[in-house]
């Protein structure tokens, strides 16, 4: 909407259904080179699905419909084993929990390594340099045991920072970020989204950041989607939804954010009214 | 509650399919009089006959009726069978409930329940009858003693859940009789796991009355057993397949029958602990 | 780590005590008089007297259970009532037959089960899988010892491609000990390799959608390389107590087994004991295998913290 540029990601009428219980209604959205567009919602809104379906990794009783055009290609619909190799060297995906998400009986080292291998033909030695490398890039560069250490001996922080930096590690053109700072402390998950946003930065990735917290992603995104019950409410340039939401729901997303300046005494919580009238909106049962 | 369950049971396929099969193994057991001959009736002029029309499954090396002698083997194995499961049973659930509830009785029950599990139960139910002595009643023992510690294990765990529900906790707090407590909370949830553990000790049951009765402990040779049918088949296998055969397809439709109802069992009652 | 092999040692003190504790009991709550039993039909009553003071069952109960602990402690069992021989050594005799059986059982178990539950498991709802389950679920209601009688029939006695008792052995001719102990061995192990068969289908299933799992293919790894260095490695953890338990379970089938077969090992010797109520014998055997239930448990243990980094005593 303000570049001139072919984006990166662009989906439309995106749905996703498991059996006759629909779980993601005609989404649509761009993400550009150098940008950062957040996906807000409550859990069960539906952006997890839909960022899932992007990436293909759905599970297999879930069926998505619609288009998803990465790149000059529509996904959706591509063989499986096509679909699977974009993983990791051109779409990158952090995932909410980084201590389930690595493996638990395998080395940093060896996870770290494997993809690199096989999707930058890298020796093992020149693998393991590179992975130094990325660590380094992640901010784990006086780390140097981390390698060849084992998830549970790292600490929430350091294990979402070798999830990004594996995400990254094959030069992915989009990221795909699914609430990447929920598991973490408060001071940590600000440290893990500017690491994102610089990452972005230096490599010209497109950033799509979902999150449950529209107040925490705001000051680190271009553009908002917010969904509710498997839909688009509301999208736009993250400060105009910030000052002017045009949905009820949306200004309950943001006053449902404690933010550091602002007095809080009893955490607001989205009231009934305003959800029964949203879900209204939406069209939704 | 217990109503619903048992009508989740009635569509349960497998469940169906196990009782069936159980069912048809005690409608024979009951009935055996009736559809066999007499098991103790030798006849050495037919010996080793194959299955015909007057004798259905054939002769064994003695010259009786196999068909006879696999109805009144049901009657044998489930009768032991059903008496080891409620006497283990019973005081499993018994001393699982306490071991729940009174933290000393649990000291000293699981230590003991813990060596009994851990050891092969057929290697202990062997050496029990050895010194106990041959007989039906010793067999029972043995096999009892083997299966209590199962029981008792699961009930405990059962009880122990339940006495860490706020209801249980707050009525004990407020001074109700243990006993009260007991009867009214414990027991009836620690029941469904019961009647899950019932159908396994039931079938392992049948496996080691049959594997005793084979290898000629416990049971008195001339009580019509499969096991001892089959032992008697690793001699005569070549001239009578059949005395190989029908005995151990009595046993394994059993104990198919039972491990069937029990797994539709445990989906049913308990559902936390049955496979994904 | 030796504080925690002490205190897991004490754990499974019960595994050795509380059956040889009910054996001690059981024999003296009996009705009937044990001696009169073990001496025989035909016995005088001198040496009925004789039997039980050679069992100590004349002294007060208290007294018995001090002298027979005293002994039990020392590792002392005895002789044997009717061969005249050491229990010790009856039983470390025996028991070497029973541990090469066991061994190559446990081998037949391994090989085939998690093999073909990993095939299973990756290929869920396929008709090998499908197969696979049902023959599973029949091997489970299978008795050992009819699957025995069944294989002696067609490979002993039909195509008599394998002996059908008997055992030579390994320092003999290891040749023909593979020969003789191929049939128990089959007979023992396929049916434990039904059970490993299920074991490892459900780890590999429940591996399969592990986050960690997805996260390998969210990089773009081949399903074969996910299956293979992911899928495997999460599932053979829990399989190692699941082989323990079935090195365990083969220890008491190889009692059956080796009746069938004749071969000379503790199982034979314990039903001998048991036919004849050789207690001391009895005694002796069930200590043993109660040793190596103990022993069995402590390797798992070390096995477990050798695969599980996060695992550390």
């Amino acid at each position: 909407m303000h570049t001139t540029t072919e984006p990166v990601l662009r989906v439309s009428g995106l749905s996703a259904r498991i059996g006759d219980l629909s779980l993601v209604r005609d989404v649509g959205f761009e993400v550009h080179r150098g940008r950062t567009l957040a996906v807000v919602g409550e859990s069960g809104s539906g952006k997890s699905i839909t960022a899932a379906a992007v990436m293909g990794i759905l599970p297999p009783q879930i069926k998505a419909e619609g288009s998803v055009f990465f790149d000059g290609t529509e996904l959706l619909g591509e063989p499986a084993r096509r679909r699977r190799a974009r993983g990791g060297a051109e779409i990158g995906y952090v995932f909410q929990e980084p201590m389930s998400a690595l493996h638990p009986l395998l080395r940093i080292g060896t996870q770290m390594i494997r993809p690199l291998r096989h999707h930058l033909g890298l020796s093992r030695g020149e693998a393991r340099d590179r992975a130094l490398e990325l660590l380094e890039q992640v901010g784990l560069g006086g780390e140097r045991k981390v390698l060849d250490a084992y998830v549970h001996e790292l600490s929430g922080g350091m294990r979402q920072r070798v999830m990004i930096a594996m995400a990254i590690s094959c030069g992915p053109r989009l990221l795909l970020a699914d609430e990447p700072t929920t598991a973490l402390d408060p001071t940590v998950q600000q440290q893990i989204l500017r690491l994102l946003v610089r990452l972005r930065e230096e490599l010209d990735l497109a950033l799509v950041l979902i999150s449950h917290d529209l107040g925490l992603v705001a000051r680190y995104s271009d553009e908002v989607l917010v969904m509710y019950d498997g839909r688009v409410v509301e999208q736009g340039l993250t400060a105009q939804i910030i000052e002017q939401p045009a949905q009820p729901y949306t200004r309950a997303l943001i006053d449902a954010a404690p933010r550091l300046g602002r007095r809080v005494d009893r955490l607001p919580t989205i009231d009934r009214a305003v959800l029964d009238q949203t879900r209204a909106m939406a069209g939704g049962v | 509650m217990l109503r619903q369950r048992f009508r989740d049971l009635v569509h349960d396929r497998t469940a169906m399919a196990g009782a069936a099969l159980l069912g048809l193994m005690v409608v024979l057991a009951l009935l055996a009089p009736l559809l066999g001959g007499d098991p103790y009736r030798v006849d050495p002029t037919s010996t080793l006959r194959p299955p015909s029309a007057s004798h259905w499954f054939g002769t064994d090396e003695k010259g009786r009726d196999l068909w006879t002698m696999v109805v009144h083997g049901a009657r044998t194995s489930l009768g032991i069978g059903a008496v080891t499961t409620v006497l283990a049973v019973l005081t499993g659930y018994v001393l699982g409930v306490l071991c729940g509830y009174f933290r000393w009785v649990d000291a000293v029950v699981m230590r003991v329940v813990d060596g009994l599990m851990s050891f092969p139960s057929i290697v202990l139910v062997i050496s029990l009858v050895g010194v106990l002595g041959d007989g039906v009643a010793t067999m029972i023992t043995g096999l009892t003693v083997v299966l209590i510690p199962m029981v008792t294990r699961v009930v405990r765990g059962a009880a122990l859940a339940v006495k860490a529900m706020p209801m249980v906790e707050s009525t004990t707090s407020l001074g109700s009789r243990t006993s009260w407590v007991l009867l009214r909370y414990v027991a009836p949830e620690a029941l469904s796991v019961t009647i899950v553990q019932a159908a396994l000790a039931f079938s392992v049951t049948v496996l080691s009355v049959a594997a005793l009765s084979f290898l000629g402990i416990g049971l008195p040779p001339d009580v019509p057993s499969w096991g001892t049918s089959l032992s008697a088949a690793q001699q005569y296998f070549y001239s009578a397949w059949w005395i190989g055969v029908f005995p151990g397809l009595a046993i394994v439709l059993t104990v198919l029958g039972l491990v069937l109802l029990g797994d539709g069992l445990r989906d049913v009652f308990d559902p936390r602990s049955a496979r994904k | 780590m030796t504080n925690y092999l002490l205190k897991r040692l004490g754990a499974l003190l019960p595994t050795v005590a509380v059956p040889m504790v009910l054996l001690f009991v059981m024999l003296r709550l009996a009705p009937g008089d044990p001696a009169a039993a073990i001496a025989g039909d035909s016995a005088t009553s001198e040496e009925i007297a004789e039997v039980r003071t050679r069992l100590g069952l004349d002294a007060s109960l208290w007294e018995q259970f001090l002298t027979w602990l005293g002994r039990v402690v020392r590792l002392d069992f005895g002789n044997s009532l009717f061969a005249d021989q050491a229990v010790s050594g009856l039983v470390a005799e025996h028991a070497l037959v029973t541990v090469q059986l066991t061994v190559l059982a446990l081998a037949v178990a391994v090989l085939i089960g998690p093999a073909l539950g990993i095939a299973a498991g990756t290929r869920r709802h396929g008709l090998l899988d499908r197969v696979l389950v049902f023959g599973s679920s029949v091997g489970i209601a299978l008795p050992s010892f009819w699957l025995a009688v069944l294989l002696i029939a067609v490979f002993g006695v039909v195509w008599q491609v394998f002996p059908v008792a008997g055992y030579v052995s390994f320092t003999e001719d290891p040749v023909l000990f593979l020969h003789h102990l191929a049939l128990p061995a089959i007979s023992l192990g396929l049916l434990e390799a039904a059970t490993l068969f299920r074991y490892s289908r459900a780890g590999v299933l429940d591996s399969l959608h592990q986050p960690f799992v997805t996260t390998a293919r969210s990089m773009g790894l081949p399903e074969r390389t996910v299956i293979r260095k992911y899928v495997f490695r999460a599932a053979v953890v829990p399989m190692v107590t699941v082989v323990g338990l079935t090195t365990g379970s083969l220890m008491g089938g190889a009692v059956v087994t080796e009746s069938i077969f004749s071969i000379p090992g503790l199982g034979q010797l314990l039903l001998t004991a048991v036919q004849r109520r050789d207690y001391p014998v009895i005694e002796g055997c069930i200590f043993f295998i109660a040793v190596v239930y103990v022993l069995l448990n402590l390797v798992i243990d070390l096995l477990y913290s050798l695969l599980d980094p996060r695992i550390r005593y």
